[in-house]
């Protein structure tokens, strides 16, 4: 049986990164992997980040470019589901556009006997075709696969904002309860 | 489409981006806008092939509700409007201000004439939104056809609104945020 705990990442230590990141703004629709992360912002863990509820990806991205626009700096949180349904906002606004995106990406179906390997070599398509995908979209990815990849966190964010870039944060299983 | 074409014609202004080619997320884009500035009203101009595309965005900005947001929606019952007109799906039969008030949009209204039109926005700054104004157009004409085939498009369309929205950027970072 798979110790999940050696793969999940406190979701507690990542919003805590949010914040030292000074994110403002989290646009969103839910993603199983990352439930306790968003349960603990519905709660107002980080009151000063306002979480908005979005009814698609696409409209996440989008609101993403107008805070953004208007001077705030947000994250956008979803489900790898998600991120296929909203690629034509995240080329139209992230790479054509060229507008800074921070995109944090659930593994919705992951087998959990494919943790602590590559995503490519998962059986399942909804997982090994991220990557590739990230690759032919030219966007700059980190994977967060356990808590000591918590540093990769502000890497992307910084990244995308210093460089105005499109950037993804994969994570690697369900976010930690704690 | 007609509104993209038309509007940086007779209204030339530095804050205007460009939700293109993204037919369906200016809504969204300006929803983002007027919650990072509550001190500017924000006007979106949609139009309804494009809201179609993203209608659950209507949901989305009643949900954040900025009070400052102002959604007019041009409805010309086409797609590809003054270049093709080709029919809409529903075209005619959808009721955009219902939608955005069951969405839960707190005033929308339906526009049939420029008078009214004249008479609801010279009213805006005493209402709180977000608004919705569903304008009833008629589409230009059709510019193309076999003899005037679609032209090339240039990269210009593709980078048009990045460099829109980096204007725009730099206009309100300086502008302190008023209450």
């Amino acid at each position: 049986m798979t110790d999940l705990s050696k793969f999940s990442v406190s979701s507690k230590s990542i919003l805590n990164t949010f914040e030292k990141c000074n994110i403002t703004h989290v646009t969103t629709v839910p993603d199983y992997a990352q439930l306790s992360l968003q349960i603990k912002l519905e709660e107002g863990y980080l009151p000063n980040t306002r979480v908005i509820r979005c009814s698609a990806e696409d409209q996440a991205i989008e609101c993403a470019a107008g805070l953004w626009i208007g001077g705030k700096k947000p994250i956008v949180i979803m489900q790898n589901q998600g991120f296929y349904a909203s690629i034509n906002s995240i080329r139209a606004v992230g790479i054509d556009a060229k507008l800074p995106l921070v995109l944090m990406i659930g593994p919705w179906g992951r087998e959990f006997s494919n943790l602590g390997q590559s995503m490519r070599q998962s059986n399942r398509k909804v997982i090994s075709m991220l990557e590739p995908m990230m690759d032919v979209l030219g966007i700059r990815y980190w994977n967060l696969e356990s808590s000591k990849d918590l540093g990769v966190i502000p890497e992307a964010i910084d990244y995308a904002f210093s460089e105005s870039k499109t950037t993804a944060i994969l994570v690697g299983a369900y976010t930690a309860w704690n | 489409m007609s509104t993209m074409k038309v509007f940086p014609t007779i209204a030339p202004d530095a804050y205007f981006v460009s939700s293109v080619p993204l037919m369906g997320g200016a809504g969204s884009i300006g929803m983002g806008i007027a919650i990072a500035r509550p001190d500017k009203q924000i006007w979106v101009l949609d139009g309804d092939a494009s809201l179609l595309m993203e209608l659950g965005s209507l949901v989305t900005i009643a949900e954040a509700a900025p009070q400052n947001f102002v959604h007019i929606l041009f409805n010309n019952q086409v797609q590809y409007g003054g270049t093709a007109n080709l029919d809409l799906p529903g075209g005619g039969r959808v009721d955009f201000s219902s939608m955005a008030i069951s969405a839960g949009y707190p005033i929308a209204r339906k526009i049939k004439s420029s008078h009214e039109l004249l008479e609801f926005i010279s009213s805006l700054k005493s209402n709180k939104g977000p608004i919705f104004l569903d304008v009833d157009v008629e589409p230009d004409a059709s510019y193309y056809d076999e003899n005037t085939p679609q032209k090339e498009i240039f990269d210009h369309q593709l980078h048009r609104m990045g460099e829109e929205a980096r204007r725009v950027k730099e206009i309100l970072t300086n502008i302190p945020l008023s209450d």
